[in-house]
């Protein structure tokens, strides 16, 4: 999927059908079956498997307080691979175009912005939560939940040092609001098809929650 | 003691690490501009890159430290004293080093970045090791913390301690060194010992290059040698 319109929308109406009905969450992972490359679409593996991990943990607390914890976990997975598939997929711009087309060259381009960044920092704590694991294995210190507050205090203060170099590069330059961005769509017939199913599960999601809502009733 | 390093066609994502070489004991200068790969080969030496196609053998190395080029990445602890404790070192003599004996209850993360970059590369250096990896060790350190890391280093290499590899791109202060190498996108190049690797190292700081322009042949690659060649040559 290239366009960045039909791609993000996809992925907003994929989230809601998989999040509001199990229907839904499984007619999306037969979405992500048909229209992604599947497992290759998972970048980082080992960072999705701990997720995994999180999930099915905050899914085992929810069981044990009388909650539908195996619905939880089976839903927020489904919602999981969407967005490494849209993660793997994006190309610098897609929020850019995306935000300037629906928002316009003021407000747009400043969520776009934001966006990008956002994104683009995904990946810097990535790579610093690895550097930080190996310099803990040169000192040969085991991971622990100490470390773990220590882990995430550095990745905080290191985005927040990136970040405040980056307004200071802005400033530099002579940015106050908004920008001009020339947007590009490219044609797509795969992704029309993908789009285009994206919405019919939301429909599909939408009309079974409401019968479970009219049943409660 | 010696590294044997054979990475062919290692690739991480659009990166390709082409580099062969050995590294024998003393000190070993490998510069290149950023984003040429010089992390990524001193990441590949310390043996923390799980990529297929990465060989390195260690002959006689018992002991392995890598500095990382941000200091950050080090910290594990919550206070400056229990930071150098946690390197299993004397903390007293540690912080007396590196200069922050005011400073030892700060949280680490709450020093200078300079501060903290002397702290860690400070305590990796007490520690000695066989192999000693410094990837950028003088990024954010003034010129007399710079001072100090090459006379540190130059003691090392005095004592004729461990393989040293100090990847860098620092053009104004430098410690002795026995071979030059260069990276460039991804691909080492051995230049040779020193001094006769000197001519051939395009990318020298200015202060050799002056020297060679001028008909001088430095001995080493520090600012004293360049200056002793000059003097040298002018009688």
């Amino acid at each position: 999927m290239q366009d960045a319109r039909l791609k993000i929308a996809s992925v907003m109406a994929l989230s809601v059908s998989a999040f509001i009905s199990m229907p839904g969450a499984l007619l999306v992972l037969l979405w992500w079956l048909v229209f992604t490359k599947r497992l290759k679409s998972i970048k980082n593996k080992r960072v999705f498997g701990m997720l995994v991990i999180f999930l099915v943990v905050t899914g085992f607390f929810i069981t044990l307080s009388g909650g539908p914890g195996p619905d939880y976990i089976m839903k927020m997975i489904i919602i999981f691979i969407i967005a490494a598939w849209v993660y793997s997929t994006y190309i610098p711009g897609d929020f850019m175009s995306f935000s300037v087309w629906l928002l316009g060259e003021g407000m747009g381009f400043e969520i776009g912005m934001i966006a990008e960044m956002a994104i683009n920092a995904i990946d810097d704590i990535i790579r610093d939560y690895y550097r930080i694991r190996t310099a803990m294995e040169i000192k040969g210190e085991r991971f622990s939940a100490f470390s773990l507050i220590q882990t995430g205090m550095t990745l905080v203060i290191n985005q927040l040092e990136r970040a405040d170099g980056q307004a200071k590069i802005l400033k530099v330059r002579g940015y106050t609001r908004g920008g001009r961005y020339a947007t590009e769509f490219p044609f797509d017939v795969a992704g029309i098809l993908g789009a285009i199913t994206a919405f019919l599960i939301l429909l599909v999601s939408v009309f079974s929650f409401s019968d479970v809502f009219i049943v409660i009733q | 003691m010696k590294v044997y390093v054979n990475c062919e066609g290692v690739r991480r994502g659009r990166f390709e690490l082409n580099a062969t070489g050995q590294f024998g004991t003393g000190t070993h200068m490998i510069s290149g501009r950023i984003g040429s790969g010089k992390s990524t080969l001193a990441l590949a030496i310390a043996g923390e890159m799980p990529e297929k196609g990465v060989m390195i053998h260690k002959e006689g190395i018992e002991s392995v430290l890598l500095s990382f080029q941000f200091p950050e990445y080090h910290v594990t602890r919550s206070s400056v004293s229990d930071e150098i404790a946690s390197w299993g070192l004397d903390e007293n003599e540690v912080i007396r080093t590196v200069g922050l004996i005011e400073k030892s209850r700060l949280d680490p993360l709450r020093l200078s970045r300079g501060e903290l970059k002397r702290l860690e590369v400070g305590c990796i250096l007490e520690r000695d090791p066989d192999l000693l990896i410094l990837d950028e060790p003088f990024a954010s350190l003034d010129c007399m913390w710079k001072q100090w890391l090459c006379e540190r280093l130059n003691r090392r290499r005095k004592r004729n301690r461990g393989v040293t590899l100090i990847f860098s791109h620092e053009r104004m202060q430098l410690p002795e060194a026995d071979e030059i190498w260069k990276m460039e996108t991804g691909s080492l190049t051995g230049l040779g010992r020193v001094p006769v690797a000197i001519s051939k190292w395009e990318s020298a700081p200015d202060y050799i290059i002056h020297a060679l322009r001028a008909g001088a042949e430095p001995e080493n690659i520090t600012m004293k040698a360049a200056e002793e060649a000059l003097c040298r040559m002018q009688g």
